[in-house]
């Protein structure tokens, strides 16, 4: 993989915490991505509709919305049923994972147990298979 | 085709009708042309024609009109349609009208031919048909006639109202105007008019009266005698009815029938057409003899009857005259009556009987008329009429005596005068013999029926019987007159018992019934030797007479011998007599030459003779007085014998009566002395002795000593004592019978002492009678009575003495055993009494299980009851050695029994474990105490008190300061005492040992911290502690017998389901179970846990409910809870950022080394915070069991080399040496794979660490059994001391040499370990040494 082969594809991130945000928003930015934010769930079901980014990294525990509502609004929506969408969550717990991933995401990762490294990596694969 | 209808062609065309006519009339059949509808019409109309062919098209009249008029004539012609023009309406139209052909033109000659035939052919079936039908109809007509005939004959029996109905059924099923039945008399060979139906008035007479001479009728061959019906349908002309009858009632036909019954003609019925010729059919003759057969069926059934009802009528006259004859007894009258009777029988005008006497046939009676033809008074037998009925013993019938040869002319001759004519005799019979003839005689010649014969020979034989029954009975009454006379005089003897009053009354009798003038009684004497006078004819005072029973007393010696009477009556009789011996003829009593000599016998004894005569008036004796005078004799002896059997009876009954009240008076006292006393009262009473004496034999002496007496002066009788043998008395004993002497002075026999003679020598009796006392076998004395007056013994007196002796004996030995049995019941008091105390005892034993308190009761109750001075017990323990002593000792000062002291007695009994009895504890000095001799005690009683498995727990000792000789009851009483005393002992300790055993139970009841409910299984509560009554908020102690399901409604929560579970537990115990219980109104969480309660067999009686407070555990889970979501949330989050945050940092051109050093350590430690969250999430999560694992086979040896790669920088960094072994081998293991993963990186990462650089780690994969995988890790690291190897497995513990390598651990590594294998169902362990590195294995189910 190289950074030519993702370089202009639009990132949707969807995280309430701002230190967070701003840290793989950076990262991401480094890799050539597109990246466009938002703080909660609302603005991110809004933005994913309209903006139609490549991928959404999609929080869930959020204000307004949570992370796995936007997930299904998306599901619904033929439009963005087949969006990929990477879940960073801090919970493990089982069920969390077994409902998310139930709903077709590209990938379920706690936040605390992956580095920026391994995220940038995760979005290029998912890009790479989505093109290729 | 002979007979057969024409066949009709109308057909307008005449060239097809020639045609087909030709053809016809050449095929054999008749045929008419009409040439028009109008021609055809009316030959229909008026001719008969088998077929008709028609042309349809006509021109005059629609060819369909003449189809129909065709199939309305009477026997209507088949139609065949001929057409030129074959049209679907022609040939509907000829269907329709079922026309038997259609056929076209021009006409097929053949075809024609055949259907024309097969019409013919079915046209003569249907004729044949029709005809075969009427016949069966008239079949039938004739059955129905027969059954009504049949069924109004056989609803009367009366033969003339049959013969009517038949006439009338004949009428109507022949059609006849009139009808008349005749019958035939035999006698004078007429038909006579019997009945008729239908008759005018005019022909009455005719019909119903006139006789007709069968032979002379023209039709009498062919009717009688081949029974055939005979007919004329030209009566007036016809030559066979030309008998004048016939022309006195004029009419056309008549038919006559015959009757005929049983196979034989008997009459005739004559049948009358006034006007209609009737002819008959050979079949209809045929059906008619039928029915005349069937008539005579019928006419029989009501002959017979008329027959059985003359039969029952004649009976009834017989039995009537039987009747009136047993009403009568009178002979004459008898005789009487049965001429009378027979006369009347059979309708004669004269009867009469002639019956036997000797040779001769004497008349015995006749009726007035019969007086001439039965003149003669004796016949002989064979004689004349009656003789031969007499002789043959048949009945003799004569119809015309004057063709008779056979009778007496002369009475042949009177009875031809007066017109007698008929006769029968018929034989009287009397026990099989013919002893006489009933004669009937009848005016006129006569045909005698068999029955009226039958019946006057049954009259004869009745007539027997009667006649033989008042003879019978006239020699009865004469004989009875003196039966009566005698049976008087029977009484007369017997209305007294005396003997005096039953001889007068023979004498009375003998005179009055027998008529003698002298009786003399004589009677045997006791020795039987002599004839002894009784009495003497009447007179007052008989005189002492006496015969000897030798041939010297003659003829009464003679009856007295032969047992029967002599009879003198003649002097031919005397001369035949042994004579009376002269010496006895002094006697005037004695002298006759006229007499008679009956003995009186009783049964097989002779007792005495009776002498009768008639001497005074001389008057000759009749020989028939003989057998009532021996009779009457008889009666005498009976009497006799009866008045002396009374006589005894009456003696023996007084006997009986004195003996009776010599019994009850013996009975009234049962004390000896006063017994004796009666006896010898009543001796004296008895017998009229003047002295009585009682001995009774003295064992110990050897004698018999005068015991009492009665009248007896005291210096006689004191200190009288006789040997057996000696004296009177002494005899009696020795010889166990009566011994008796008239007179002691001359008796030789008689031995005494010299001391016992001094004393008889001056006594006063002189009689002596002496009787053993006997008893059962065995004699005890004797009794004597004395007379002092020489005094013969009777047998009597004898006997009577000996009974008093029995029944003196009896009372004595009744009084002995009264004694006796006295003295039995007050030991059996003793002795019941004895139990009463010690019950008494053993329950003050059982009242309290204070050991001291109760022995003390106890043994001052025992003491009491068997009066003794002291009684203790000594209890003893498990050695033996004396525990302490209870009871009470003859003083109150310390006893023998205090430990200290000798334990004699004690320990006898305790090694001998049976009663000691001291009877004097002086002779006993190695067992007693000397104490015990210096407080009075003089005996004492020990008993052993033996408990289960032979155990002596104690010794019970009663104290006496009398001597005592304990009886055996006494003994048996105080051993079970000591029993019942090891029962209660035995029962006390256990008690104390219940007591105490409950007592903790209880304590540990109510102190456990858990609250516990013991539930019955029918859902009530049997305890609860305290515990549990705060918990669910309720009285411990008040809720014992509630209903658990009522309390806890009491305490319902929100949590329907919880109770449900506890619901369920009530309905079964056995399931057990657990949950919480939210309590609302206490705000607490109770956790409770139901085990099921079983009794000792295993049963289930209930569960028990164990409650505990988790409020606080609840609590802290829930903030376990807390922490794990903050710690998700909360920690996750910004620790995310850091570490974003400073991997942005490093990535950051330019940084300064040292700075970035400082990001690096700053990242490692973020690692290790994420690191250990996650392991605390983990344990959480595992501890809570909140993690949900997906068990799927898995493949270990892979999972293994997975994780290893991850492990590689790891591996490589420390230059260790990793190998693994045995992954081929190794099974597929049930396991969820992330958690596996994870057990494996620990556990290897734990390898890597805790080994220093370049160490060797193996890894080794194999099976334990077929159903367990093995995993197991070695490294060659630092090891682990053994004092941490028990705990290594524990939350937070780290090995106290961990920190020497590492201090970051956070000691939840191996925990998580232990928390994921366990989780699934695997187990992990760790072998080591310290210094020289460990094994951790674990195992996990395989897949298989």
């Amino acid at each position: 993989m190289t950074p030519m082969e993702t370089t202009g594809k639009r990132v949707l991130l969807v995280e309430d915490d701002r230190f967070l945000r701003r840290a793989c928003e950076a990262s991401l930015r480094q890799r050539g991505l597109t990246v466009t934010t938002a703080v909660d769930g609302e603005e991110g079901l809004r933005l994913a509709q309209s903006e139609r980014p490549d991928i959404v990294l999609l929080d869930m525990l959020m204000p307004k919305l949570s992370g796995l509502e936007v997930l299904r609004a998306l599901r619904r929506d033929e439009a963005t049923r087949r969006m990929p969408v990477l879940i960073l969550s801090n919970s493990s717990r089982e069920q969390d994972i077994a409902e998310v991933t139930s709903l077709g995401v590209s990938g379920y990762f706690v936040k605390s147990n992956l580095s920026l490294q391994e995220l940038g990596e995760l979005v290029g694969r998912v890009l790479a298979g989505q093109s290729g | 085709m002979g007979e057969q209808d024409a066949i009709l062609v109308v057909d307008a065309d005449p060239e097809a009708a020639l045609l087909l006519s030709d053809f016809l009339e050449r095929e054999g059949y008749s045929v008419v042309v009409a040439a028009t509808g109008a021609e055809g019409l009316r030959r229909i109309h008026e001719e008969r024609f088998a077929l008709v062919l028609l042309d349809l098209e006509l021109p005059d009249v629609d060819g369909t009109v003449l189809m129909r008029e065709a199939g309305g004539v009477e026997a209507p012609p088949e139609v065949i349609v001929v057409t030129g023009h074959a049209t679907l309406d022609s040939a509907i139209q000829a269907v329709e009208s079922r026309s038997a052909g259609y056929i076209l033109k021009p006409v097929d000659l053949s075809r024609l031919g055949a259907i024309v035939a097969r019409v013919f052919d079915r046209r003569r079936l249907t004729q044949d048909n029709a005809r075969l039908h009427a016949e069966l109809a008239e079949r039938l007509g004739e059955s129905e006639a027969l059954a009504a005939i049949s069924a109004t004959v056989s609803s009367t029996l009366d033969v003339r109202e049959a013969l009517r109905r038949i006439c009338r059924e004949l009428a109507r099923l022949l059609g006849a105007d009139t009808v008349a039945a005749y019958l035939h008399e035999f006698g004078t060979g007429q038909l006579v008019p019997t009945a008729a139906y239908h008759v005018p008035k005019e022909y009455l007479a005719t019909l119903s009266s006139a006789p007709l001479p069968l032979k002379d009728q023209g039709f009498f061959l062919p009717l009688w005698a081949e029974r055939r019906p005979v007919y004329s349908d030209a009566v007036a002309q016809d030559e066979r009815f030309t008998h004048a009858m016939f022309r006195s009632f004029p009419h056309q036909s008549g038919l006559v029938l015959p009757l005929i019954v049983d196979d034989e003609v008997i009459g005739g019925f004559y049948l009358v057409w006034w006007t209609a010729r009737r002819r008959f059919s050979e079949r209809e003759l045929r059906a008619l003899e039928h029915v005349c057969e069937q008539v005579g069926f019928f006419l029989r059934n009501a002959r017979l009857y008329e027959q059985a009802e003359r039969n029952r009528n004649r009976l009834e006259v017989l039995n009537e005259v039987l009747r009136r004859l047993a009403a009568v007894h009178n002979p004459e009258e008898v005789l009487t009556i049965i001429v009378n009777e027979a006369a009347r029988l059979v309708g004669a005008e004269a009867a009469g009987l002639r019956l036997l006497e000797g040779d001769d046939l004497v008349v015995g009676a006749r009726t007035e008329s019969a007086a001439t033809v039965m003149s003669r008074p004796r016949l002989k037998i064979g004689e004349s009429l009656s003789g031969l009925v007499v002789a043959t013993g048949e009945s003799v019938v004569v119809e015309d005596l004057a063709a008779d040869t056979r009778h007496d002319p002369a009475h042949k001759r009177s009875a031809l005068e007066r017109g007698f004519r008929g006769f029968i005799g018929a034989p009287l019979r009397a026990h099989g013999r013919v002893v006489g003839t009933l004669n009937v005689y009848t005016k006129g010649a006569r045909h005698f029926l068999p029955d009226e014969i039958a019946l006057l020979s049954a009259l004869a034989d009745q007539a027997s019987l009667a006649i033989e029954k008042s003879r019978l009975l006239r020699e009865t009454e004469e004989g009875r007159a003196l039966l009566e006379q005698l049976s008087h005089a029977a009484i007369a003897m017997q209305s007294s018992w005396e003997r005096d009053a039953r001889l007068a009354a023979f004498v009375h009798a003998a005179r009055d019934v027998v008529g003698f003038d002298r009786v003399n009684v004589f009677l045997l004497t006791a020795d039987g030797s002599e004839l002894e006078l009784a009495t003497a004819g009447g007179d007052e005072e008989a005189p002492a007479l006496r015969l000897p029973v030798t041939p010297a007393a003659g003829p009464y010696h003679e009856a007295l011998k032969s047992r029967r009477p002599v009879a003198v009556l003649s002097d031919a009789d005397l001369a035949q007599v042994l004579p009376l011996d002269r010496t006895h003829l002094d006697h005037a009593y004695l002298r006759s030459r006229r007499f008679v000599v009956a003995p009186l016998v009783v049964g097989e004894r002779v007792i005495g003779v009776v002498s009768a005569d008639n001497k005074s008036s001389r008057r000759p004796i009749s020989r028939q007085s003989v057998e009532p005078f021996s009779s009457l004799c008889q009666n005498l002896a009976t009497a006799l014998e009866e008045s002396r059997l009374y006589a005894e009876a009456r003696a023996r009954e007084q006997e009986a009566t004195r003996l009776y009240a010599v019994t009850r008076q013996l009975a009234t006292s049962l004390d000896r002395e006063r017994l004796l006393d009666v006896i010898a009262e009543q001796a004296t009473e008895l017998t009229g002795c003047d002295a009585v004496g009682i001995f009774f034999y003295d064992v110990t002496r050897g004698v018999l000593v005068f015991h009492r007496g009665l009248h007896l002066p005291a210096e006689l009788t004191r200190g009288l004592a006789l040997r057996p043998g000696e004296g009177i008395a002494g005899r009696a004993y020795q010889e166990r019978q009566p011994v008796w002497t008239r007179d002691r002075l001359t008796d030789a026999t008689l031995r005494h002492s010299p001391a016992a003679q001094r004393l008889v020598d001056a006594a006063a009796p002189r009689a002596y009678l002496g009787v053993p006392i006997t008893s059962r076998e065995e004699t005890h004395g004797t009794l004597v009575v004395y007379f002092f007056a020489p005094h013969d013994f009777t047998t009597r007196e004898i006997q009577l003495v000996s009974t008093l002796a029995d029944h003196a004996a009896l009372a004595l030995e009744n009084a002995r055993l009264f004694e006796e049995t006295q003295r039995r019941e007050s030991e059996a008091k003793t002795l019941s009494d004895g139990l009463t105390l010690l019950n008494q005892a053993a329950r003050a034993l059982h009242r309290t299980l204070e050991v001291d308190a109760m022995l003390d009761g106890a043994l001052t109750e025992l003491a009491r009851s068997f009066a003794a001075n002291g009684a203790l017990v000594h209890l003893l323990n498990e050695d033996g050695s004396l525990s302490r002593s209870v009871g009470h000792w003859v003083s109150g000062g310390p006893h023998p029994g205090d430990p200290g002291r000798l334990g004699g007695i004690r320990d006898h009994v305790r090694r001998t474990r049976a009663p000691l009895l001291l009877r004097d504890v002086t002779r006993h000095p190695e067992f007693v105490h000397p104490a015990n001799v210096a407080h009075g005690v003089r005996s004492i009683a020990a008993f052993p008190i033996v408990g289960q498995r032979e155990r002596v727990l104690g010794v019970l000792v009663l104290y006496y300061t009398t001597p005592q000789a304990l009886g055996d009851t006494e003994t048996r009483l105080l051993t079970s005492y000591a029993d019942q005393l090891a029962t209660a002992l035995e029962n006390v300790g256990l008690y104390e040992e219940t007591q105490t055993q409950r007592v903790r139970l209880a304590q540990i009841f109510d102190s456990t911290s858990d609250g516990i409910v013991l539930v019955s299984r029918a859902g009530e509560i049997q305890a609860a502690n305290r515990q549990a009554g705060e918990l669910l908020g309720f009285d411990a102690s008040a809720v014992i017998g509630t209903r658990l399901a009522a309390l806890l409604t009491g305490a319902r929560t929100d949590s329907d389901r919880v109770f449900g579970n506890l619901a369920a537990l009530l309905g079964d115990p056995d399931r057990g179970g657990e949950g919480d219980l939210e309590l609302r109104r206490s705000g607490r969480t109770v956790h409770w846990a139901a085990q099921p309660t079983r009794d000792a067999s295993g049963g289930t009686i209930g569960f028990t409910l164990t409650l505990s407070d988790v409020t606080h555990e609840r609590q802290v889970s829930q903030m376990k809870t807390d922490f794990v979501s903050f710690v998700t949330h909360q920690l996750r989050t910004p620790l995310a950022g850091i570490k974003w945050m400073l991997e942005l940092a490093a990535q950051t051109p330019q940084v300064p080394e040292e700075a970035g050093s400082y990001i690096e350590d700053a990242r490692a430690a973020a690692e290790r915070l994420i690191g250990l969250v996650n392991d605390l999430l983990d344990v959480s999560r595992l501890e809570s069991g909140k993690l949900t694992v997906v068990l799927q086979p898995t493949n270990l040896a892979k999972l293994t080399q997975s994780a290893l790669d991850d492990l590689g920088v790891l591996i490589r960094e420390k230059g260790h040496h990793l190998s693994v072994t045995g992954a081929g081998s190794v099974p597929a293991v049930m396991a969820d794979p992330q958690l596996l993963r994870q057990v494996i990186v620990n556990l290897t990462s734990n390898a890597i660490k805790y080994t220093p650089t370049g160490g060797a780690i193996s890894i080794f994969l194999g099976v334990e059994d077929g159903r367990t995988a093995r995993w197991a890790i070695t490294d060659s690291g630092i090891g682990i001391p053994k004092a941490s190897l028990a705990r290594l497995f524990e939350k937070f513990y780290r090995a106290d040499n961990a920190h020497t390598i590492e201090t970051e651990g956070t000691g939840l590594g191996l925990y998580l370990v232990r928390l994921m294998v366990e989780k699934l169902d695997g187990q992990v362990w760790c072998e080591s040494e310290e210094g020289r590195g460990s094994t951790f294995i674990f195992t996990l189910p395989t897949s298989g």
